[in-house]
């Protein structure tokens, strides 16, 4: 566990410098494998940008959605707590879906076949997010359960976690689940066969999310009858996919 | 397109630097759309070079903002934390 890394004597954080390696590594293979396809970088880059636009509002949009249920409106929008709140956290699904409704709206005003950009190099989302987790783990957030057999941390004193107790090491587990996830995804696409590619990103998302939630233990999630905010998205998301997936099929069959 | 992406590069970056990661969600954000911007004028043959600069600059700002506006993704506690901390002491 390392918050801060000391470069030229200025403190830069440890999730920072991962989460920018992740998005770097997933274009360099988001690139690599468009070049092999024949498809235009300079059409991914578009999307892209309009869905790091889109994922940084989304993201944070939720993330005041959380903390408005902790703390009322009066509370939040006090002059002092907005710094607060622009520096403060994210949460990833108000950044996936309006991220990914921004690429597919603006695609359309381009002119770009967002969808088929998006069956075949959706495995960037996990990789880039693989690499987030363990950034949390080096900040010490999103922490999980006291525990205290194999695999157990302590995190120090200096990182967002309780350090006085042993946790499971629950942002390495779904860091190793998001690089599966990813090679999943990739491997996939790499033989062609990327038409569900979505619709499995969704589903083993949400299972892999519904599953997690149950060994964190960071309080401030928006918990609702024993069931996190993420939980409930990551039920829709199932559903969804599992809906997409077999309306697909069925007109699959039906046109051969 | 191209001479506005460069423009943003130019921003986004210094955004990064001089700000010290207080505006580096700005940087980010400007970033972007320089890319974007950037993709986009590399498509017309005229500002190809000019939108290339813009895109490279818009690239660098867009980690710069990144890597020195650290805050975690589906992390609440943090700042929650803060903001309970800042009202205790009300």
């Amino acid at each position: 566990m390392l918050p801060y890394i000391n470069i030229l004597n200025s403190k830069i954080s440890t999730y920072g410098i991962l989460i920018a390696s992740g998005i770097i590594i997933a274009n360099i293979s988001v690139f690599h494998m468009a070049k092999k396809n024949r498809d235009s970088i300079d059409d991914i880059i578009i999307l892209e940008g309009y869905g790091l636009i889109g994922g940084f509002i989304g993201a944070k949009l939720m993330y005041i959605a959380v903390l408005l249920n902790q703390i009322g409106w009066d509370t939040l929008f006090q002059p002092k707590n907005i710094p607060l709140i622009i520096n403060g956290g994210f949460v990833f699904y108000g950044g996936l879906i309006l991220g990914v409704f921004t690429s597919l709206s603006c695609g359309k005003i381009h002119k770009i076949q967002t969808i088929d950009f998006l069956k075949k190099y959706i495995f960037a989302i996990p990789l880039a997010h693989a690499f987030g987790r363990l950034g949390c783990f080096f900040v010490g957030c999103c922490y999980g359960i006291p525990y205290s057999k194999i695999g157990a941390v302590q995190f120090p004193s200096n990182s967002f976690a309780p350090h006085n107790i042993s946790l499971f090491p629950v942002q390495l587990l779904e860091s190793i689940l998001l690089f599966l996830l990813s090679v999943i995804l990739y491997t996939l696409s790499k033989k062609s066969k990327s038409s569900y590619n979505i619709e499995i990103y969704l589903f083993l998302y949400g299972l892999i999310r519904v599953l997690i939630e149950f060994l964190r233990f960071d309080s401030v999630r928006g918990v609702y009858w024993g069931v996190s905010t993420s939980q409930y998205i990551s039920f829709v998301l199932i559903l969804i996919s599992t809906f997409c997936f077999l309306l697909r099929k069925r007109k699959k069959g039906t046109l051969s | 397109m191209g001479v506005a992406s460069l423009v943003l590069g130019i921003v986004s970056i210094l955004c990064g630097v001089f700000s010290a990661g207080v505006f580096g969600w700005l940087g980010s954000i400007i970033g972007a759309i320089g890319t974007i911007l950037g993709a986009l004028g590399r498509k017309n043959a005229e500002t190809k070079s000019i939108a290339t600069a813009g895109l490279i600059c818009s690239i660098i700002g867009l980690v710069l903002g990144v890597v020195l506006y650290a805050a975690c993704v589906a992390c609440a506690s943090g700042t929650a934390t803060s903001l309970n901390s800042v009202l205790s002491g009300n």
